[in-house]
């Protein structure tokens, strides 16, 4: 079978197939292939998985949205898209959104109270640039600009608690 | 060792690791353990640990953890005959230690008057100055006039801190590096003083560059011994959060190590110190050692004292507070090897610590020769905001400190946890770093040496491998699902779409485990 992986926008194709000793094998488009071993470990998170006899660790759980993936590997979280072929087809007639110039959420990574609102509508942004803190476990987390543009929407006020995942300003 | 003969019961005022650690040192003196609880620690490790628990109430330390009153009357009502404050919430809050002996309950600690006199900086800094400690030069008295700061700090040598006398968080704080920059200091510094907290006085103070944090465990009966059990470098510090500690500290030669020793047991007398308690000195590069504050209680960092001196701290602890003499004498106190603890937290060290809140997935935690892990994380733990972020301890012991480094590196490699964010990357990148290798670290490198920084770069990148492991697990679901039968392997059927089959389907796996066993 055929998949797309993407990890950061960076897509890889996956052909993943069985050879006719029943050995699973995963070719790679630039040509490089590997045979692989992926056990469950325990439950069905935790697996062992071997490539080319370079034996892993790792943790896979479904995300939040549909096709998406959490990958730990040796402490290290990657957030892993996965198309089938048929899924990709269709992906690929969708429009596509770009997030080099799209709107950006800044959503509140955990629960906490709002400290500063450093931003205002209207205001450009640096890439880096500090614009919400939020208090949280005893500690001030200073959220900044993926990159750099304009403030469109700034939801919440000091003072305010959220909840994870509120959309506290959009850039665009 | 004798047991315990007053103590039958202790109850345990804290939550998390360290009131595992107590319930575990009460199990082996066979002394029966109450655990109290928030509402967010229904399922907490310690509660299922201890023999009894009894609800504090709601997930805020406030109106749980710190709701002294409330724990009095629990243990009361237990039967405890004392109580253990752990670190942090109550334990050096002198009126705790008070209401708790007025309620007739041992407080597993210091007398309040060693609490209250030692929380009190200046009074703690008059204590210390008594009992023969070195003091940072130019400390307790107030200048009045710029003038006269100039003359202090001529005395005392430059650079010197301005520090306000009301202060704290850096407020009306100043570096001065020569006589020319006093005035204009000295002026900003009152003015922000007075600004801040209505109160401009300020101090001198000599600046210590490039120091290290090394302090000393003390253990004080209730018979007049006092002995110390060796140092600890606790230098490597974020936020005035410690990261990484050590015993021994490579800053010490015997010699220091001794005199150190002498005026930490001195300052401990001279406050009338029962129980443990810990001196934090400052070390400077040419090997001066200056009191900095004393912790009454026991500290986080404890075990690598106890891996390199063999001896229980929390164990003493209580036969201290059962009136027993110490059961070990200066003499015997034979340090051992190499420990190191790191403390990790549920932060994002790559993305500015960002708290990482959420469900513990999975844990895989490290064994093998050489490592402790003092942890109340389970599978399906919540780490909530409510508390302190720090979710284990791992502390290793090897023959030197190489020994010690490698057993850790390989005891960080083992230690897996799913679900949420570590700092268990961060703490690989620092044991390897060169600076903590050669030594070569102070109590502000954290911040101030690139070498020692979270570096997302020097991670291995294996976006690849990630990618291709998603492929495979989509594949499985989807072959699993297709099938609709488990697989031998174990795989059970279920699709991207949700877990209800999932869930069925785990039934059914037990189903057939039962099957097979009663065959």
């Amino acid at each position: 079978m055929l998949y797309y992986s993407q990890i950061d926008g960076d897509s890889l194709k996956v052909e993943i197939y069985t050879d006719p000793e029943g050995a699973t094998h995963v070719k790679l488009p630039d040509g490089r292939e590997m045979q692989v071993d992926f056990q469950p470990a325990l439950g069905e998170d935790l697996f062992s998985v071997m490539v080319d006899h370079q034996s892993h660790q790792v943790h896979i759980e479904p995300g939040e949205n549909r096709g998406e993936y959490e990958v730990t590997l040796d402490g290290q979280v990657y957030l892993v898209n996965v198309e089938t072929e048929r899924q990709h087809r269709l992906n690929a007639l969708a429009p596509r959104q770009n997030l080099q110039s799209g709107e950006i959420q800044i959503k509140a990574p955990m629960p906490g109270l709002v400290s500063i609102v450093a931003v205002e509508v209207g205001q450009a942004v640096e890439q880096g640039q500090r614009i919400v803190i939020l208090e949280a476990m005893k500690m001030e987390n200073e959220l900044r600009a993926p990159r750099a543009g304009t403030v469109k929407a700034v939801n919440v006020q000091p003072g305010q608690t959220v909840e994870q995942n509120k959309v506290l300003a959009v850039i665009e | 060792m004798s047991k315990l003969t007053r103590i039958k019961k202790v109850l345990i005022a804290n939550r998390g690791e360290i009131a595992l650690r107590v319930i575990r040192a009460c199990r082996d003196l066979g002394v029966k353990t109450v655990a109290v609880y928030s509402e967010a620690d229904r399922k907490a490790l310690h509660v299922r640990q201890a023999d009894e628990a009894y609800l504090l109430g709601p997930a805020p330390s406030k109106d749980s953890y710190l709701r002294g009153d409330k724990i009095i009357e629990i243990a009361k009502k237990a039967g405890a005959d004392a109580i253990h404050p752990g670190y942090g919430f109550l334990s050096e809050r002198a009126n705790f230690a008070q209401a708790c002996q007025d309620a007739g309950l041992i407080f597993i600690g210091p007398p309040p008057s060693a609490i209250e006199a030692m929380g009190d900086k200046v009074r703690a800094k008059q204590i210390a100055r008594a009992a023969g400690v070195p003091l940072v030069p130019g400390i307790d008295q107030e200048a009045e006039d710029w003038q006269s700061a100039a003359e202090t700090a001529a005395r005392i040598g430059y650079p010197v801190l301005i520090k306000a006398s009301a202060g704290g968080g850096g407020k009306g704080m100043r570096v001065v590096r020569s006589a020319e920059e006093i005035q204009g200091a000295f002026e900003a510094a009152t003015r922000e003083a007075s600004g801040a907290f209505g109160y401009g006085g300020v101090y001198l103070e000599k600046m210590l560059e490039n120091v290290k944090h090394v302090e000393f465990q003390l253990m004080a009966d209730t018979h007049g011994n006092v002995v110390y059990m060796g140092e600890r470098e606790s230098s490597l510090q974020r936020r005035n959060q410690k990261l990484v500690e050590e015993a021994p500290s490579q800053a010490l030669d015997d010699e220091m190590r001794q005199a150190m020793g002498r005026v930490a047991v001195a300052a401990a007398r001279e406050v009338g110190y029962v129980n443990a308690g810990t001196i934090e000195f400052l070390v400077t590069q040419d090997r001066q050692f200056y009191f900095m504050e004393m912790n009454t209680r026991l500290q986080v960092e404890h075990p690598v004292t106890e891996l390199t001196t063999g001896l229980d701290i929390v164990a003493e602890q209580l036969r201290i507070a059962d009136g027993q003499p110490l059961s070990f004498r200066q003499e015997d106190i034979q340090s051992r090897g190499w420990s190191i603890e790191c403390r990790v937290t549920a932060e994002d060290p790559f993305n500015n610590f960002l708290p990482s809140v959420g469900t513990v997935r999975r844990t895989v935690p490290p064994t093998g020769p050489g490592v402790r892990l003092d942890s109340a994380v389970y599978d399906g733990y919540e780490v909530s905001l409510y508390y302190d972020p720090m979710i284990a301890k791992l502390i290793t012991w090897g023959s030197n400190r190489e020994e010690a480094i490698a057993r850790m590196e390989r005891a960080l490699e083992e230690y897996q946890i799913f679900g949420i964010h570590t700092t268990i990357p961060y703490h690989q990148q620092l044991l390897a770093s060169e600076p903590f290798r050669s030594g070569d670290f102070y109590t502000t490198s954290l911040e101030t040496n690139p070498a020692l920084k979270p570096d997302p770069a020097a991670r291995t990148d294996q976006r690849e491998l990630a990618a291709i492991m998603a492929a495979l697990f989509v594949e499985q679901r989807q072959a699993a699902g297709a099938g609709g039968v488990s697989g031998k392997n174990g795989v059970s059927g279920s699709n991207a779409e949700g877990n209800t089959a999932t869930e069925k389907n785990a039934w059914k796996e037990f189903g057939r485990h039962e099957m097979l066993r009663r065959v």
